[in-house]
């Protein structure tokens, strides 16, 4: 029954440690951590810093749709519900404590992933599809009505600066704050969820979501308890999301339901279809190109939206599940055979 | 207490009325949708996009047409039946064009790449009529030159009541289509078995194109007949997209009875929703739609075929 759609090779832990991947990936966080001090520009660090936003939400959709084989459109639900918990904990219960407040969010995410995990756990493909829309829709719509007081409506709500462990970093210049203080923490938690999800996803937990996908009859069949598991990645997943939600309202300052409504799902899935939604990878390439190709669009047409289109047409047709981070990987290796030829 | 004119006899009949007229449009923006996805297997998201591109066509058409006649029968020939032969005619060839390579595709393969297409669309009715919300004028306005009757104590818009009775015609129409033609039996077994028609030797390829057209055609014929009475703006396409696959969900995917008593369940929901529980009327329809998909996945009809 599982949709197939991406292809991972078996990777084994004793891979996980190649030196040479460890290498490069240390070598980009550390060129990642300097750039700001290096250029001192604030656009780039800005762009940077959103792209690391999505980056951590695309990954985090991934679990859902490259793992465990199911398309959800509504993980707007979840980048939404992480940025309001970032403006309600700080604004209403008065924690201002960065990274408590990144917990709190993750862990409201995580609960409304254990919700509508729970409710969509027996459908699959195109029912799965419509019933996370139709479950985040419901979302949108209690945030734009003001149901509860609490949202504002589509007026939105501005979020404050947080401290960090008791020192006031709210009180340091606008350029200073993002460039030295906030690009740093998205980049630490962009590392770390990196981190996190490789192992999580070689794990025994993660090869399990792989199998499901695969074959969720014969998963059932030996013994693999498949709707439990099924909820499982999806709060994993809903926790992810929802970090990467409550980094960018930080970021951006102002929150509207817009962030709850399901063009803004299907701009998560976009983004990890483009990177490539069969590798593990392909979702940060993909949130980097995706915003990229935006800026690049606007400033040059206000119809960003049909290029967008188009491309998102063209990937599909084309690479399908590889995206353009399995096609670079593909190409790379075909010149590594031919020059291993000659 | 609810006060007594609320519960009052021509209260409740606007309300019905008003239901009945918004089925009608959204019987126009998803019955296309159902019939694709059952006889040919494409779950076209871009579907209800459509009818804002017949909207949009048709405040066009109105608003440049006073020149030539402003007979309310020509006005009327326009909505119903030029604008949604020359989308026909737009729509067989985006068919056999853009269409073609997703009809090979998985299901959510074809919901991500007509995704692209509602994004495409979007930026080419921007780019054709602006950004901003359009209306169709006074002078040619059929809505506004047909004004009202009194019916049982309520005054009731003679246009609407026109919308009504085409949507019905179109139903059965289509009804008539599926059971009594050649066309309609063709389509009837390719939803069933689409290689075994082929293998038949039948043009599987030519009823495709036919009956993807024939989709779009009405979308957009819904549209045009929407706009008169509203204004045209992106935001519909969207509205619509999203309340299309509510209604088709609901009904059962592939179900033209599932699209007509869907259509009116939402729209009877909306009409009395909007005057009883603004706040919360759109929520009903998801919620609705949450329960059906979570209860009874294949919808009110969806288990039976196309026109059983």
């Amino acid at each position: 029954m599982s949709t197939r759609l991406p292809t991972f090779g078996n990777v084994g832990l004793a891979e996980t440690l190649q030196n040479r991947r460890l290498l490069a990936g240390i070598v980009v966080f550390v060129v990642l951590a300097l750039y700001p001090a290096m250029t001192l520009n604030a656009y780039h660090t800005r762009l940077l810093t959103w792209i690391m936003c999505f980056a951590i939400a695309a990954m985090g959709f991934n679990i859902v749709l490259g793992y465990t084989g199911l398309l959800s459109f509504g993980h707007a639900a979840f980048f939404g519900t992480g940025m309001y918990t970032v403006v309600l904990v700080m604004g209403r219960v008065g924690i201002t404590d960065l990274v408590a407040v990144m917990v709190i969010a993750m862990v409201v995410s995580g609960l409304v992933g254990a919700i509508i995990g729970v409710l969509t756990v027996k459908t699959h493909e195109i029912y799965f599809a419509l019933l996370t829309l139709a479950l985040a829709q419901l979302l949108y719509i209690l945030a734009v009505r003001d149901i509860g007081g609490l949202t504002r409506g589509t007026d939105g709500i501005g979020v404050t600066r947080p401290d960090f462990f008791g020192i006031p970093i709210s009180e340091l210049p606008a350029q200073i704050y993002l460039l030295g203080f906030y690009y740093h923490v998205v980049l630490v938690a962009l590392a770390a969820t990196i981190v996190l999800l490789w192992f999580v996803l070689r794990s025994p937990f993660g090869l399990t979501l792989k199998m499901i996908r695969e074959n969720e009859t014969r998963a059932e069949m030996t013994g693999v308890p498949v709707l439990r598991y099924r909820v499982y990645s999806m709060i994993l997943s809903a926790m992810v999301v929802g970090l990467g939600g409550a980094l960018y309202a930080v970021l951006i300052g102002h929150i509207t339901p817009e962030y709850l409504d399901w063009t803004m799902s299907g701009e998560i899935v976009f983004m990890a279809l483009l990177g490539g939604i069969g590798t593990f990878f392909g979702p940060v390439v993909g949130a980097g190109g995706f915003i990229l190709l935006q800026e690049l669009a606007l400033s040059y047409t206000e119809y960003w939206h049909f290029t967008m289109g188009l491309v998102l047409f063209i990937v599909v047709l084309t690479l399908r599940e590889n995206g353009i981070w399995g096609g670079a990987k593909t190409l790379v290796e075909r010149l590594n055979d031919r020059r291993g030829e000659q | 207490m609810i006060p007594e004119t609320l519960l009052g006899q021509p209260f409740v009949l606007g309300h019905t009325f008003n239901g009945l007229y918004f089925a009608a449009l959204l019987f126009f923006a998803s019955v296309g949708l159902t019939l694709v996805f059952g006889i040919l297997n494409l779950l076209n998201m871009a579907h209800a996009a459509f009818y804002g591109l017949g909207a949009y066509i048709a405040v066009w058409t109105l608003n440049n047409i006073g020149d030539i006649t402003t007979t309310m029968v020509a006005l009327l020939l326009v909505l119903v039946i030029v604008i949604p032969l020359a989308v026909f005619v737009l729509a067989a060839a985006l068919d056999k064009t853009v269409f073609a390579p997703l009809y090979e595709i998985e299901p959510v393969y074809q919901l991500l790449a007509t995704f692209g297409v509602i994004l495409m669309l979007d930026d080419i009715i921007k780019y054709l009529w602006g950004a901003t919300p359009i209306s169709v004028d006074a002078a040619t306005n059929p809505s506004r030159q047909l004004g009202t009757i009194d019916l049982l104590g309520s005054s009731v818009s003679v246009y609407r009541s026109f919308v009504i009775l085409i949507a019905v015609c179109c139903a059965v129409g289509l009804y008539l289509m599926f059971v009594k033609t050649k066309i309609g039996k063709i389509s009837q077994a390719m939803s069933e078995d689409y290689e075994m028609v082929q293998m038949l030797g039948i043009n599987v390829t030519r009823v495709r194109v036919l009956i993807f057209s024939l989709s779009i055609a009405i979308a957009a014929l819904g549209g045009a007949l929407f706009v008169p009475f509203a204004v045209a703006t992106p935001a519909v396409t969207l509205e619509y997209v999203l309340l299309s696959f509510a209604v088709i969900v609901i009904g059962g995917l592939g179900s033209l009875k599932g699209v007509v008593v869907a259509s009116l369940i939402i729209g009877m929901v909306r009409s009395f929703g909007i005057a009883y529980v603004p706040a919360i009327e759109l929520a009903i329809v998801f919620a609705l739609m949450v329960v059906v998909i979570i209860a009874k996945p294949e919808g009110l009809f969806g288990d039976e075929g196309v026109v059983e």
